[in-house]
C-alpha cells in the first residue's frame, strides 16, 4: 500500500474524499492555563531551588556557584563523583562553553584521561597523536562488551569505541526544567549522544538561566533559537536523574543502560 | 489471522479463555506478584496526579489533543512523513502486519543484518516480529530488561509498561543462570548488573536498532521515545541503521502538545513527574554529528487501525497512550495477569483493542466479557477512554453478528417478552419462587443447577420471599396512611434539642 | 413532594424489605410515596449482555411505567445508572422514546443521592451502635459520581463505628451477568473483597447496590461469617426507629 493509498483510506473513515491538505484549526494551545501561570510565576530564584530538590530527589548529585568559580567547582564536583566508582577516563563535549569553564585544565590537574568529543585534535600536528590515543582507549582495552562484541564492534569509529570505555560524560544542556528535574541536551557535532549515555557517571555544567519551570518553555526557547521545530538536531533529549529500572518484582534499581549516577553544577 | 498470540498462551483467545483463567487462579506467586504491583503503579498514580493539581484538567486537555489528532489524523500523518523525509528520513506505510514484517525484512537485507537490538515496542509484538526474523536467520535481542527476561523464558509480555510482572526474582535468576554459564543468585542488583553487560554486548553488534514510537510530533517528524533504562537511547545511538515501528494512530501536532502526553504518561503509567529519559528523535544523525544512526526509516502501520475511524462507539479507542494505567486498576487483571488475555494487548484496553484491531468478534470478541464493567479503566484513564462502554458496545456487536450462544439468545429473548410486560414479569416471579423451593435450606440456596452453578460453587443465592414488595404494596400504603408524615416533625424537633443538623 | 420508588426487579423479587425501608424513611422524611405498578426492571441484564433490542423493549417498559412521576428514587446506584448512562443511547433513533427519557433521566435519583441532593438532608435523627465498613458500589462511584453522600448520611448516624474498607474502590466481581458467565474471575474478586470486609473486624457491612451485597453477603455466608449485610436505606430505617424509641422512653 503506497503513501497516498494509505492516507485516502484515513480520509475517506474520516468522510473526506481525500487527505486533507490544510492544517486544521485547533482550539487548544498545549498544558492548561492553570498550569502555565502557575509556572510563570516562579522567579528565577525560585526555579534554582525547584530544580535542586526535584533533581536531589531523584539522587542527583548538585553544587552551585559563581560562574567565576567554575573550574573549581567542576573540580569538586569530579572529585565527590570520584568517590562513588571507579573514574579514570573523561568523555566531554567539545564545545567553547565547556572550554571556557576550564574543563580539560581541570581533568588535566585531577589526572584523568580526557577525551574531546572530536574524531580530529585541535592542531593538525597532534592528529596522529590524538589518533592513537583514541585507538589505544577503544581497542588496547576493550572491555567485556566490547571484546564480546567483537569485529563488528573494532570496525567502528575509534572515538565510539573510545567513549564507551569512559567513566564520566560532561555535558552543556541547552535547558534545564525545574519542576521535573530535568536536563534538556541537544546532541550533534561536538556533542555527541553518546557522551551523555555511554559513561556510567553523567556531569552537566550550566549558567543559572538556562533553568526554566516547565518542559514547554524548553521548546519555546529552541523555537527562538531554531526557527522551526523541524530544524532542531538530531537528538534532544529529556533527562530526568539516572538511569533506571523496575522490571524485576518492582525493586528500583539505578543505573542499567545509562548513567547511574548524576551530578550538577549551577553557575550563577 | 492468526488467534493466539504466542507460544506460551493455551487455545485461541476466546476459546481457551476459561481455561486459562482457570489455570492462573492456581498460579498464587503470579497472582500475588500481579496484586503487589498493580497496588504500588495505583498508588504512585494517584499521589502523582494529585501532587500535580488540576488532574481532570490535564485529562480533559488530553483527551482535546487526541481528539483533534485522529479527528484530523490524514493530515498530520501527511506532515509527519513529509517532516521525517526533509531530515533524510525513510517512510514506510504498511497497511498489515505482513506488509511491515516483509518492509523491515527488505531494510535488514539491504544493511545485511544478523542481529536486532530493540528498544520495547508492542507493534512490533503485533507483527510477531521477533519469530519472523529468526525464519530468516536474524536475532532480534530485546534490551528493554523486563522484556529480556520474557525472550531467555520465551513468553511474551503480561503488561504494557512491566512486561515481565509475573515473574519472581528466583526464576529470573534461573533464565540468567541458564544464559550466563554461571550460578547468579536472586537478588535484583545481581541480576540488573548482568543484564547489563550482557545486552551492553548486544548494542555493540547490532546492525539495526529497532524501536516502537510514543509520539510522533507531527510538524517536525520527530519520534519520541520514552524509557527509563535507556536501553531506548542505546538502539537510537549506536547501530548504524534505526527503523522505527510505529501504529499510525500516535501522532501529535505540535511540541506543546507532546508537554501534556509526556507528563500524562509519566504520571499514569509509574506515578513518575517524567520518564528517566525522553528522547526526540529528528531524522538520522546530520552533517558533523559524530555518532547516532545513518538511517533512519520510519515504518507506519495500519493492522485494523483505521477500521475504528469514524465508528462513533470506537474511534476513540485509537486515543490510547499505552500507559497502562487501566490494566493496574482493573479488578480482573489483578486476579488473571495478562497472559489470560491470550492476546498482544491485555486488561481493559487489551480487550477492547484486540477484537477491533482483529476484526474478529468470534474469538478475540469474547475477551469483552473478561470485565464487570466496573468503569475503573475509564476513571484512570489519561485521556479518558470510556473503555468500559466499548465493551458494552463489544458485546453488542458480538450478538449482532451472531456469535453468541442460541441458549443465551432465547433467554434475552424471553427477558426481552417477560421484563417488557408487567403480567408475564409478575408470573415469572412466583415461578422463581415456587421453582427454587427444593433447594432452599435455611433461607439460602448452596447449590443451584444450570448457568448458576458457578454463582454457588463459591456464593450462596439468598431464598426468594414469598412476598414481593409489590405483592406487600398495599398494605404498606395503608400503613403510611395511618401514620401522616407527621413523625418528621417528632424527628425534626428531636434534632433541635440535640442542636443537630441544620 | 411526590415520589415514584424505582424498586427494582432484584429488591423487589429477592429483598423486599429494603424496598420497604426507602418507603418507610423517604414518607417519614415527607415525601409522598407511591409505587406505579407497571414497573418491572431497567434492561441493564440485556443490555450490558449486548443484546439491546431485548433492552429496549425492558426500557420502553419502564419508561412508560413513570412516565408520569415527578421524581423516581430507586434504592441502586447502579439501576439508576443505567438509565442515566445509557438510555439515551439507546433510544438515540426513536426521537418520542429519546424526549420521554431524557425528562425521565433529570428525575431519576439514587437512594443517597436523593436524600442529600434533592431533600438537602444529612442527618435524618438515626441511631445504630455498632461497627460497620461501607462498600461504595461501582455504578454509583463512577456512572453517577456518589462519593460522599452515603458517608455524609453514615456519619450522622449516632453510635455507629465506620471502619473504611481497604481497596473500597475495586468492583466486588458482580457485574450482574459477569458473575454468571465469568464465575472463576468473579470469584476471585468476591473472595478477596469478603476477605477485606472481614479484616475491618466490621459487624455490619452496609451498601448502596442489592446486587454487590448479594454478592458479597453470599462470599461472606459460604465462608460461615456473621456479618450483617444491610442496604443503607435499612440501616438508616432501623436507626431512626431506634433514635424514636430511645427518645420515647427518655420521656
Amino acid at each position: 500500500m503506497n503513501e497516498q493509498q494509505f492516507l485516502t483510506q484515513i480520509a475517506v473513515r474520516l468522510g473526506r474524499a481525500k487527505p486533507l491538505q490544510q492544517p486544521p484549526a485547533t482550539m487548544f494551545n498545549g498544558v492548561p492555563d492553570s498550569y502555565r501561570k502557575r509556572m510563570g510565576q516562579l522567579g528565577q530564584e525560585e526555579c534554582v531551588q525547584l530544580f535542586m530538590d526535584s533533581w536531589t530527589a531523584l539522587t542527583g548529585l548538585v553544587r552551585v556557584a559563581p560562574v567565576s568559580q567554575a573550574a573549581e567547582a567542576i573540580s569538586a564536583s569530579i572529585a565527590e563523583l570520584k568517590e562513588r566508582g571507579m573514574l579514570e577516563r573523561v568523555v566531554y563535549a567539545k564545545t567553547p562553553e565547556l572550554q571556557s569553564y576550564g574543563v580539560p585544565q581541570v581533568l588535566h590537574e585531577q589526572r584523568l584521561v580526557g577525551v574531546p568529543w572530536s574524531e580530529s585534535a585541535s592542531a593538525a600536528d597532534e592528529e596522529d597523536a590524538w589518533k592513537a590515543a583514541l585507538e589505544q582507549l577503544g581497542t588496547s582495552e576493550p572491555g567485556e562488551a566490547g571484546a564480546l562484541a567483537g569485529e563488528k564492534w573494532q570496525a567502528r569509529s575509534p572515538l565510539l569505541r573510545a567513549v564507551e570505555r569512559c567513566h564520566l560524560g560532561i555535558v552543556v544542556p541547552e535547558a534545564v526544567v525545574a519542576n521535573t528535574g530535568t536536563l534538556a541536551v541537544l546532541s550533534a557535532g561536538a556533542q555527541g549522544r553518546s557522551v551523555s549515555l555511554m559513561p556510567g557517571m553523567l556531569l552537566a555544567v550550566f549558567p543559572a538561566e538556562r533553568i526554566v519551570a516547565r518542559m514547554g518553555e524548553v521548546f519555546e526557547r529552541l523555537r527562538a533559537s531554531h526557527g522551526e521545530m523541524a530544524s532542531l538536531p538530531s537528538s534532544l533529549n529529556l533527562i530526568t536523574g539516572p538511569s533506571r529500572s523496575a522490571d524485576i518484582e518492582n525493586d528500583l534499581t539505578i543505573g542499567i543502560h545509562g548513567p547511574g549516577i548524576v551530578s550538577a553544577v549551577i553557575l550563577t | 489471522m492468526s488467534t493466539t498470540s504466542s507460544n506460551n498462551v493455551n487455545g485461541g483467545i476466546g476459546s481457551g479463555l476459561k481455561q486459562r483463567t482457570q489455570e492462573v487462579l492456581q498460579n498464587d506467586f503470579l497472582r500475588q506478584a500481579v496484586a503487589f504491583t498493580t497496588d504500588k503503579l495505583r498508588t504512585g498514580r494517584l499521589s502523582a496526579a494529585e501532587q500535580f493539581g488540576d488532574w481532570e484538567e490535564w485529562r480533559e486537555r488530553g483527551r482535546v489533543i487526541r481528539e483533534h489528532t485522529i479527528a484530523h489524523l490524514d493530515y498530520y500523518l501527511g506532515q509527519f512523513a513529509d517532516q521525517v523525509r526533509s531530515r533524510g528520513g525513510h517512510v514506510h506505510f504498511c497497511g498489515t502486519g505482513e506488509d511491515a514484517v516483509q518492509t523491515f525484512l527488505r531494510i535488514a537485507e539491504e544493511k545485511q543484518a544478523k542481529l536486532v537490538a530493540k528498544g520495547k515496542s508492542m507493534v512490533s509484538e503485533e507483527m510477531h516480529l521477533n519469530d519472523r526474523l529468526k525464519e530468516r536467520g536474524i536475532d532480534a535481542i530485546e534490551t528493554d530488561l523486563g522484556e529480556y527476561i520474557l525472550q531467555l523464558a520465551q513468553e511474551t509480555p503480561s503488561h504494557l509498561i512491566i512486561p515481565a510482572i509475573h515473574k519472581n526474582k528466583s526464576q529470573i535468576a534461573e533464565l540468567f543462570t541458564k544464559e550466563a554459564g554461571k550460578k547468579l543468585p536472586p537478588e535484583t542488583k545481581e541480576l540488573a548488573s548482568f543484564a547489563k553487560r550482557k545486552l551492553r554486548q548486544f548494542f555493540l553488534e547490532a546492525e539495526i536498532g529497532l524501536t516502537g514510537c510514543n509520539f510522533g510530533i507531527a510538524e517536525s517528524g520527530t519520534v519520541t521515545l520514552v524509557s527509563n533504562e535507556g536501553n531506548g537511547r542505546m538502539v537510537t545511538t549506536v547501530p548504524k541503521t534505526h527503523v522505527v515501528v510505529m501504529g499510525m494512530e500516535r501522532l501529535v501536532p505540535t511540541f506543546e502538545d507532546v508537554e501534556v502526553m509526556l507528563n500524562l504518561l509519566a504520571r499514569s503509567a509509574t506515578g513518575q513527574k517524567l520518564t528517566t529519559y525522553t528522547s526526540f528523535i529528528t531524522g538520522p544523525r546530520q552533517e558533523g554529528d559524530l555518532d547516532g544512526p545513518e538511517e533512519l526509516h520510519v515504518i507506519i502501520l495500519d493492522n485494523g487501525r483505521s477500521a475504528q475511524l469514524g465508528d462513533p462507539q470506537f474511534q476513540q479507542v485509537l486515543h490510547c497512550i499505552r500507559c497502562a494505567a487501566c490494566l493496574n486498576v482493573c479488578p480482573v487483571y489483578r486476579h488473571v495477569g495478562g497472559h489470560t488475555y491470550g492476546s498482544v494487548y491485555s486488561g481493559p484496553i487489551g480487550a477492547v483493542l484486540t477484537p477491533l484491531l482483529q476484526q474478529d468478534m468470534k474469538e478475540a470478541g469474547t475477551l469483552a466479557y473478561a470485565s464487570s464493567l466496573c468503569g475503573a479503566c475509564y476513571e484512570a484513564c489519561p485521556v479518558k477512554i470510556p473503555l468500559h462502554d466499548m465493551l458494552v458496545y463489544l458485546r453488542a456487536r458480538k450478538v449482532k453478528e451472531g456469535f453468541t450462544p442460541s441458549a443465551e439468545r432465547l433467554g434475552f429473548k424471553m427477558f426481552g417478552k417477560v421484563f417488557g410486560n408487567v403480567k408475564w414479569y409478575r408470573m415469572a416471579g412466583k415461578a422463581a419462587y415456587y421453582g427454587q423451593k427444593p433447594l432452599v435450606r435455611d433461607g439460602v440456596i448452596r447449590k443451584a443447577p444450570g448457568p448458576a452453578a458457578g454463582w454457588t460453587k463459591s456464593r450462596t443465592f439468598p431464598a426468594i420471599p414469598k412476598q414481593s414488595f409489590r405483592d406487600s404494596w398495599a398494605e404498606l400504603q395503608r400503613e403510611l396512611q395511618q401514620d401522616p408524615a407527621s413523625r418528621e416533625a417528632a424527628a425534626s424537633e428531636d434534632r433541635g434539642k440535640d442542636g443537630v443538623d441544620r | 413532594m411526590r415520589v415514584s420508588l424505582f424498586v427494582t426487579c432484584l429488591a423487589d423479587t429477592c429483598f423486599p424489605h429494603v424496598a420497604e425501608s426507602v418507603v418507610r424513611l423517604l414518607h417519614r422524611l415527607g415525601c409522598e410515596m407511591d409505587f406505579p405498578p407497571l414497573q418491572t426492571c431497567c434492561g441493564q441484564p440485556a443490555f450490558n449482555s449486548g443484546y439491546h433490542d431485548d433492552a429496549r423493549e425492558v426500557a420502553r417498559q419502564w419508561i412508560t411505567a413513570f412516565e408520569h412521576s415527578d421524581y423516581v428514587v430507586t434504592p441502586s446506584g447502579s439501576c439508576a445508572g443505567m438509565v442515566h448512562h445509557y438510555y439515551e443511547d439507546l433510544f438515540m433513533d426513536e426521537p418520542e422514546w429519546l424526549e420521554k427519557a431524557k425528562r425521565l433521566i433529570e428525575r431519576t435519583y439514587e437512594f443517597s443521592q436523593f436524600i442529600v441532593q434533592v431533600l438537602g438532608r444529612t442527618d435524618i435523627g438515626a441511631a445504630f451502635d455498632g461497627k460497620a465498613t461501607y462498600h461504595p458500589s461501582c455504578h454509583a462511584t463512577r456512572l453517577l459520581g456518589i462519593t460522599e453522600e452515603p458517608m455524609l448520611l453514615l456519619q450522622q448516624v449516632k453510635g455507629l463505628t465506620l471502619v473504611d474498607l481497604p481497596h473500597k474502590e475495586d468492583c466486588c466481581g458482580f457485574g450482574g451477568t459477569f458473575a454468571i458467565k465469568m464465575p472463576e474471575m468473579s470469584e476471585a474478586m468476591v473472595t478477596e473483597k469478603a476477605q477485606y470486609v472481614v479484616d475491618t473486624e466490621a459487624d455490619i457491612l452496609i451498601g448502596s447496590d442489592m446486587g454487590c451485597l448479594m454478592n458479597i453477603g453470599g462470599r461472606l455466608n459460604k465462608e460461615g461469617r456473621p456479618i450483617r449485610i444491610m442496604h443503607l436505606a435499612e440501616l438508616l430505617e432501623e436507626g431512626v426507629k431506634r433514635r424514636e424509641h430511645n427518645f420515647i422512653q427518655q420521656r
